[in-house]
């Protein structure tokens, strides 16, 4: 494993599933190597360039809304490629994750290594986790792990 | 045989919410024209109802993600308002603070990445990254400057919570005021460097005169000070919107239309606020704009781009002198106690002036709530705009056409979630 490994979970605790990329980080922070810099990000997503700046390779862990069935974890390389635009459902004044990404690779600013691992959520009121996104994240943490290790 | 041609464009990108456009030409002679609001209306002032007046602030910030500042503070200077309850000195200051950071976000990623992209060709502002990166980048770093002072003293960068009734709940610490102050040293030649280079782009000459409105006050470029004053003769009391405006409901969109009752149509915003306030604006500010050949009371809605950068300049010399002169209060807020009546409040949200007017109960019950956002305001402005904008363009093929009508929409910012929270439920039975 290389170093310069950082993973961010983005998203709002206090917006139902839209929370579930925190609590995966938090998993993921108890179990992974110290080496590994495990941070969450509730802020504007235009702000994700500074939170990867410095790290060589970086795996997001974000809620998507309305593209997948409740639960259900996708893994994007998004490196090379943008990310699949159904990603875009959940962001405040139209600045979410995909644009935060096509932006850095305009400016040259992505990482080396990009990797999004997305949880469908199903209910974006309140607080707290669905139970079938709360059953996902044992599986998502197992997603980020996979990504980390052949980092 | 008559030839019609259509513009549509079914979905406005790069305004916040689901808003369209349609105008028709028929033998060259001007048709209808629609700014058609089809976002599903979101009830606020309904939800509002049998809450608690200490909740406004933080239910109405969820209005907006780029303005929530502007929706407290309009809740609590309303509630404040029928209390009884004044909120000055450093309290007043620091919530002038956190409007100056709302300012500086919302203004750079307006100007950056949502408008500037129409002036130079480019179809987003991702697109317009790849070949100016070094603007974009500047751009980035003025408006992280503005998260930057709504984090620190709203507590968290969006739907910030730390805005209370009667003040605030936590004070900025000395070192945190500090913190805020280099990185605005650092953005004021950021701010300045906008003005240039917004007035140096190519911008459309296109003049329609129409009658301003913002919030005046004699003693500063109001946030949310003064009476409500335009280019026409209006000077009123904050209380008095609705015995000078009406709001109405037209049936193509989810918005409500406002207009002044004895005239119609009039518009709010950054122009309208540099053409009633302008002297007031801090002096660099000042200069740029003079330096920028901006003149008060611009009647070229294009210009916009430019008030938004003296602006976003004005804002940060404004949180400079702020941290500055400032001394801590002896506590974070006020006591509020309930009192039965009608408050209202106003402040000028980045897009314009945003009007809140609630009647609570003794116990502090909110019983009626109507809130009026900039974009509803602006609503016929922005179509007799895009009238305009047709009737000297006619000329040209339908894409350029499109590409002017979408950036003329653009010059006003609108927000399109803000405007349709309203709750009118008809049902006719037979």
């Amino acid at each position: 494993m290389s170093s310069g490994v950082r993973v961010i979970g983005v998203g709002n605790p206090t917006r139902g599933d839209d929370g579930v990329g925190p609590a995966v980080a938090a998993e993921v922070a108890r179990t992974v190597d110290p080496e590994v810099d495990v941070i969450v990000s509730t802020a504007d997503p235009s702000r994700l360039i500074e939170r990867w700046e410095s790290a060589e390779s970086v795996v997001l862990v974000d809620a998507m809304a309305d593209c997948a069935a409740p639960g259900r974890i996708a893994v994007f390389d998004a490196t090379d490629e943008p990310l699949p635009s159904d990603f875009d459902a959940i962001s405040s004044h139209g600045f979410g994750v995909p644009a935060a990404v096509e932006l850095a690779r305009s400016l040259g600013r992505l990482p080396k290594h990009l990797v999004v691992v997305g949880i469908a959520g199903s209910e974006f009121e309140g607080i707290g986790l669905s139970p079938v996104v709360e059953d996902a994240i044992a599986d998502a943490v197992q997603a980020v792990m996979e990504v980390v290790e052949h980092a | 045989m008559s030839e019609t041609r259509t513009i549509e464009v079914g979905y406005l990108a790069r305004v916040e919410g689901e808003g369209s456009l349609r105008a028709e030409v028929i033998d060259g002679q001007l048709g209808d024209v629609e700014f058609n609001i089809f976002e599903p209306p979101r009830f606020f002032e309904g939800l509002l109802r049998d809450r608690r007046f200490t909740e406004a602030p933080d239910i109405t910030a969820r209005i907006c993600g780029i303005c929530p500042i502007a929706y407290q503070i309009s809740a609590v200077t309303a509630m404040e308002n029928v209390c009884g309850v004044a909120v000055d000195g450093p309290l007043h200051e620091l919530r002038r603070l956190i409007y100056c950071g709302e300012y500086i976000e919302s203004h750079a990623l307006h100007i950056y990445l949502l408008h500037a992209p129409d002036f130079l060709g480019y179809d987003s502002g991702i697109a317009m990254a790849a070949d100016h990166r070094a603007i974009v980048e500047r751009g980035l770093r003025l408006k992280q400057t503005g998260n930057e002072i709504v984090r620190v003293l709203g507590g968290r960068e969006i739907h910030p919570v730390n805005v209370r009734v009667g003040g605030f709940w936590r004070l900025p610490t000395r070192a945190e005021l500090q913190g805020l102050a280099t990185e605005l040293d650092r953005a004021r030649d950021e701010a300045l460097e906008t003005v240039k280079w917004v007035s140096r782009l190519n911008i459309p000459q296109i003049t329609r005169p129409v009658e301003f409105v913002a919030l005046s006050d004699p003693d500063r470029y109001s946030f949310f000070e003064g009476r409500i004053r335009s280019t026409e003769g209006i000077d009123i009391d904050v209380s008095e919107w609705n015995d000078v405006f009406v709001e109405e409901h037209v049936q193509r969109s989810n918005a409500l239309h406002a207009r002044v009752r004895e005239r119609g149509m009039f518009a709010v915003g950054p122009t309208a606020r540099f053409a009633l306030n302008h002297e007031k604006i801090q002096p660099s500010a000042a200069k740029a704009a003079a330096d920028a050949g901006l003149k008060p009371g611009v009647a070229n809605p294009f210009e916009s781009i430019v008030v938004r950068a003296v602006e976003t300049l004005h804002a940060v010399e404004e949180a400079l002198a702020i941290i500055d002169a400032y001394e801590a209060p002896q506590a974070a807020n006020l006591a509020v106690e309930p009192v039965a009546g009608v408050g209202h409040g106003a402040s000028e949200a980045p897009r314009g002036l945003l009007y809140h007017r609630y009647e609570i109960d003794d116990t502090g019950t909110i019983m009626e709530a109507q809130l009026v956002p900039p974009t509803s305001q602006n609503q016929l402005s922005i179509e007799a705009d895009v009238r305009e904008v047709l009737r000297a363009n006619l000329d040209k093929p339908d894409d350029e056409l499109q590409w002017i009508l979408e950036q003329s929409i653009r010059n006003y910012d609108p927000c399109i979630s803000c405007a349709t929270h309203f709750l009118r439920l008809e049902v006719n039975r037979v």
